[in-house]
């Protein structure tokens, strides 16, 4: 005992040592270099990310999109799995070099990643099963709510519905587990994904209106000016060159109802 | 008399043994390994590939969140406390299933050992939570319309017991045999029925004698109750990710929530000591 | 009404669980290869008669030991950055981290395993002129192994159950495989049993053959439940 005690003790004294502040390269140039550029995507949330049965390989709409990112870098793309309470750490630690993974672009994430242009708008509903007769957010009084850790979902949904009680699981595919099984009355997540579940799964049925906004961004890493501005740059060269409505219509049916916030060379 | 020459012999070894180099040949290579290795990793922080990375240190974060650090630690001090009482009791019997003569109380006993010591915990923990809940919805549940839910902090305590009380049962079992075979004939041979052998004479000695590997695995219910945030549990491992959640300083917060669990672990083994002290039994370290 | 005896769902899947079945496997080689390189440096830095080595060592274990494997495994993935410079991909940093994490518990069965060996034999070993080597091949060695066996399995087989940790990272063991492929089909009775069934099958094989090493006097008791 005395000797974890000792192991303790030395493990603060090992962690309090100072950091350094050296500022680093552009990423842009160690993708380049490498060929090859690591994307976070999601892996639970079709249609944007999601693991393909037959392949065992991500794909969606981001995974599109950030295939033809990589394209126009010259560069090919590795993915990875971002979940939502990864995601952020990923990009501040340095495991991913891109975040495409339904971030929502928002003033407090800019304390920590630097976001790039919104590829997409979307916002927050409830999903319920039919039998719970849940048709308003204010319904979902005192009722567990299913949300996922580290998204965007749950801590909105308080500011709706304060007296929610908030469940939180790792993935979207639990929190969908968890509502079939009837041990949630709702989940809450983004509109992209709620209307791919009502979609697929006749039993289940939105909840009401949206009651947030939120504009997708992709994350980079703080202060890196010059990687920010190429994927940027890739995604507007992909608007006019009518690829992104392409990669919209595949996995929406639709033709996209909004434009990226472009701007002339 | 004999104790004072032990006492001074055992007084000289371990004066002996605090002697931290025997040779200066020693110092010498002390010096140099853990020198060597100590300038190694100061040069490859702060002059290194690694220096290139650039991160502010936020130690502040922990105490700001305090708040969320003492939730997860009640969180699992719970789960801990419920899993303990239920795998020990689990334990006790199975060890007790194991040494016993009906047979098939021992195939019982070997079947479950065996199944639940083969199964990762954390496919059992999802199997309580999502596989039994489908279970019960479709047996129970959907016929009569009834809503019995399993709560997660329910799935993770069974779960947890079944795993741990299968390892404390073999703990068990090990404490039992090494209790000699003639003292089971000798409490015949006073008029003991094996009840009370059971009661009087065995289970007090092996359950002593397994003081110190039982408290290795009362540790390992600490640890392995962290595996409950992947079932929704908020317990001390969900909160250290909140908290870098909220404050992107991730290095921090699992710093904070790494030492909380050794904190845990250390005051576990002092109530284990404790324990040892009031039942005036010497006092041993965990194995 | 929905039914829980889904069982169609595997054969459907196979290729998807085999798949994650391969991961985990080489994990568990790798992981199994570093975690008795590691268990064997600080065994025997603990074994030793010098303080300087043991103390430091111990420390490193004890701290080791006393962390829950699921954190070491988030905290290598996502600390390999600021603390080494260099960002691990999933597999690896699981890889990394069951090798440390379970390295510490081996390294205490190779301790076990010097310590089974009586001092006597070594001081005879010495005192009939033999070196430090020949002590050590001749009958420290043969006698530890033989002695560690049965706990080698065992931890081998504890390695292998705790490759699931793997997943909470993303990386797409055969757990994960099964989460994934309960989030489309919604059968989680039939696919955590199968899950279940394919852990038990191969854990208990390589234990029965650990109970068959350990069958005679002087061998170590390791039961540790992590």
């Amino acid at each position: 005992m005395r000797r974890l005690a000792l192991a303790l003790v030395a493990l603060v004294v090992a962690f309090g040592a100072a950091a350094d502040a050296r500022a680093a390269d552009s990423l842009l140039d160690k993708v380049k270099q490498k060929g090859e550029m690591i994307v976070g995507t999601k892996y639970d949330f079709p249609p944007m990310g999601s693991i393909n049965k037959d392949t065992g390989q991500p794909e969606g709409f981001e995974v599109d999109l950030a295939n033809e990112i990589a394209k126009e870098l010259g560069v090919k793309a590795k993915f990875v799995q971002a979940l939502s309470k990864t995601r952020i750490p990923l990009i501040v630690n340095g495991n991913v070099d891109l975040i495409v993974a339904t971030m929502t672009h928002k003033r407090e994430r800019e304390q920590a990643i630097d976001f790039t242009m919104h590829y997409m708008i979307t916002g927050q509903r409830a999903v319920t099963r039919k039998d719970t007769g849940i048709t308003h957010v204010s319904q979902l009084a005192g009722k567990q709510v299913a949300a996922v850790q580290g998204g965007n979902a749950g801590p909105n949904l308080l500011k709706v519905q304060p007296k929610a009680v908030l469940v939180q699981f790792q993935e979207q595919t639990e929190a969908l587990l968890a509502l079939k099984q009837k041990k949630v009355d709702a989940v809450v997540s983004d509109d992209v994904l709620n209307q791919w579940w009502v979609k697929h799964n006749p039993e289940l049925v939105l909840v009401g209106k949206l009651y947030t906004i939120e504009p997708y961004g992709m994350g980079v890493r703080q202060n890196d000016s010059r990687w920010r501005n190429a994927i940027n740059q890739a995604l507007m060269e992909i608007w006019d060159s009518g690829r992104y409505h392409e990669i919209h219509f595949k996995w929406f049916g639709q033709k996209p109802e909004f434009e990226i916030p472009w701007y002339p060379k | 008399m004999a104790d004072a020459v032990l006492s001074r012999t055992a007084a000289a070894r371990a004066a002996r043994r605090w002697q931290w180099f025997e040779t200066p040949r020693e110092r010498r290579a002390f010096l140099l390994v853990w020198g060597g290795l100590a300038a190694l990793v100061v040069w490859y922080f702060f002059f290194g590939p690694r220096a290139q990375y650039d991160y502010n240190w936020r130690w502040s974060i922990v105490w700001q969140y305090r708040r969320f650090l003492l939730w997860g630690v009640g969180t699992t001090l719970y789960i801990f406390a419920w899993s303990l009482v239920f795998s020990l009791v689990l334990g006790i019997f199975c060890g007790i299933g194991r040494t016993t003569n009906v047979r098939w109380v021992r195939a019982l006993s070997v079947g479950y050992v065996e199944i639940f010591r083969n199964i990762p915990l954390l496919v059992q923990m999802w199997w309580a939570y999502f596989g039994l809940q489908q279970v019960v919805n479709a047996v129970i549940n959907d016929p009569l319309g009834l809503r019995i839910l399993i709560p997660s902090t329910f799935a993770c305590i069974l779960a947890l017991s079944l795993y741990t009380g299968a390892y404390m049962g073999e703990v068990v079992r090990s404490g039992i045999r090494s209790i000699p075979r003639g003292q089971w004939e000798a409490a015949t041979s006073t008029g003991l029925s094996r009840a009370q052998t059971w009661r009087h004479v065995v289970l007090p000695q092996a359950l002593v004698i397994v003081i110190p590997p039982m408290a290795s695995e009362v540790l390992n219910i600490i640890k392995n109750s962290a595996i409950a945030m992947t079932i929704a549990i908020t317990d001390l491992m969900f909160y250290s990710q909140k908290i870098e959640e909220e404050t992107f300083a991730g290095f921090e917060a699992y710093t904070a929530g790494t030492l909380l669990f050794l904190l845990l672990t250390l005051l576990a083994v002092g109530a284990i000591y404790l324990v040892q002290w009031l039942l005036g039994l010497k006092v041993r370290s965990a194995g | 009404m929905e039914s829980f005896w889904k069982w169609h769902v595997i054969p459907e899947n196979l290729g998807f669980f085999a798949g994650g079945f391969r991961l985990t496997l080489t994990i568990f080689v790798l992981a199994w290869v570093g975690c008795w390189v590691f268990a064997v440096i600080f065994g025997a830095m603990r074994h030793s008669s010098r303080p300087w080595l043991r103390y430091p060592a111990a420390a490193v274990v004890e701290i080791i030991r006393g962390t829950p494997g699921l954190m070491f495994v988030v905290w290598v993935y996502f600390l390999s950055q600021p603390l080494i410079g260099y960002a691990l991909s999933p597999f690896w940093a699981a890889v990394w981290a069951l090798m440390i994490h379970q390295g510490a518990y081996a390294a205490e069965v190779v301790r076990a395993g010097l310590n089974s060996v009586p001092r006597g034999q070594v001081a005879a070993g010495y005192s009939t002129g033999l070196g430090y080597v020949e002590v050590m091949g001749w009958i420290v060695l043969p006698q530890a192994l033989r002695n560690m066996a049965p706990a080698v399995v065992n931890r081998s087989v504890a390695l292998f159950k705790n490759t699931s940790l793997a997943f909470v990272i993303g990386v797409i063991e055969f757990f994960r495989a099964g989460t994934i492929v309960n989030g489309r089909e919604n059968a989680s009775f039939s696919v955590f049993t199968f899950i279940a069934a394919v852990y038990f099958v191969c854990c208990f094989s390589l234990s029965r053959l650990g109970n068959r090493l350990g069958q005679r006097p002087g061998v170590i008791e390791d039961t540790t439940a992590v």
